[in-house]
């Protein structure tokens, strides 16, 4: 039985976490703005556009918008990676230790390898690892218990 | 027609070139076959434990690692009995594949014939 302050605790958690990446996904529509800002910038006439302050202006809102989208995608994978842990957590109450420690242990390591190859569908990769999964060790674990009973059987 | 080579055998022969755990596994069988051959972790884990229930493999738990949420990896390595059933399973394999092509292509009209 899960204790129920593990629960409350858990759900805090996701809800902050929640709150979170909805916090990061409007700092990503204010860059949208510096975006605006930047055309702004380029449509001014050539002698506007050259003067020192608009160049220092320009390179220093590029240089906050490559911090910014740096910062935005370490935040939420260590968020991802945060989720897909409680995820798996709860997994680790359900199913027995060794196949915890088996498979969820390997899913995790896969997923941590998806944070390096690059490509625009890598959290579809690791929700699709993240769903099976949960689906193949409710199978796997049906399939433990039913060799545990057969070999008791033909004991 | 799906690849008639099984889970089992496939991991017989990755577990020839060393122990090694399930993700690590799947990699190497993907990587001998050319990319023929895909274990998914429907197949990999069940495939796995069957086989040391058999006596063919047997396991241990490494140390654990914070990639993993602080759990270890089972690493599986033959035994002298997975080491016979591997070489076994090799020489089935090269009886009824193993002949050169030019042999199959000259057995097969007369096959048909009869």
């Amino acid at each position: 039985m899960i204790p129920l302050a593990v629960r409350a605790f858990s759900l805090r958690k996701m809800v902050v976490l929640w709150m979170l990446r909805r916090s990061i996904r409007e700092n990503r529509r204010l860059i949208g703005y510096a975006e605006m800002t930047q055309a702004f910038f380029q449509r001014l006439e050539v002698p506007h556009r050259e003067s020192p302050e608009a160049i220092r202006l320009l390179k220093k809102l590029i240089r906050a918008k490559e911090n910014q989208a740096r910062l935005d995608e370490r935040t939420l994978w260590v968020m991802d990676f945060d989720m897909v842990s409680l995820v798996f957590e709860v997994f680790n109450l359900i199913v027995p230790r060794r196949l915890a420690n088996e498979e969820i242990g390997d899913a995790m390591e896969h997923i941590s390898r998806l944070r390096k190859s690059p490509g625009p569908w890598r959290s579809a990769a690791v929700a699709t690892r993240v769903l099976s999964t949960g689906f193949w060790i409710a199978i796997n674990c049906l399939r433990e218990i039913r060799a545990a009973t057969k070999g008791r059987k033909s004991d | 027609m799906d690849n008639p080579v099984t889970a089992k055998a496939a991991l017989l022969r990755a577990l020839v070139q060393g122990e090694g755990f399930g993700l690590d596994l799947i990699d190497r069988v993907k990587v001998m076959s050319g990319g023929e051959v895909m274990l998914g972790q429907g197949s990999v884990y069940p495939a796995l434990r069957d086989l040391e229930r058999e006596g063919l493999v047997s396991s241990w738990e490494g140390e654990p690692t914070a990639e993993r949420g602080g759990r270890p990896r089972r690493y599986y390595k033959l035994t002298a009995l997975g080491k016979r059933a591997a070489l076994d399973t090799r020489r089935t394999v090269m009886a009824l594949f193993g002949a050169p092509v030019g042999a199959l292509r000259l057995a097969l009209p007369s096959a048909v014939a009869r």
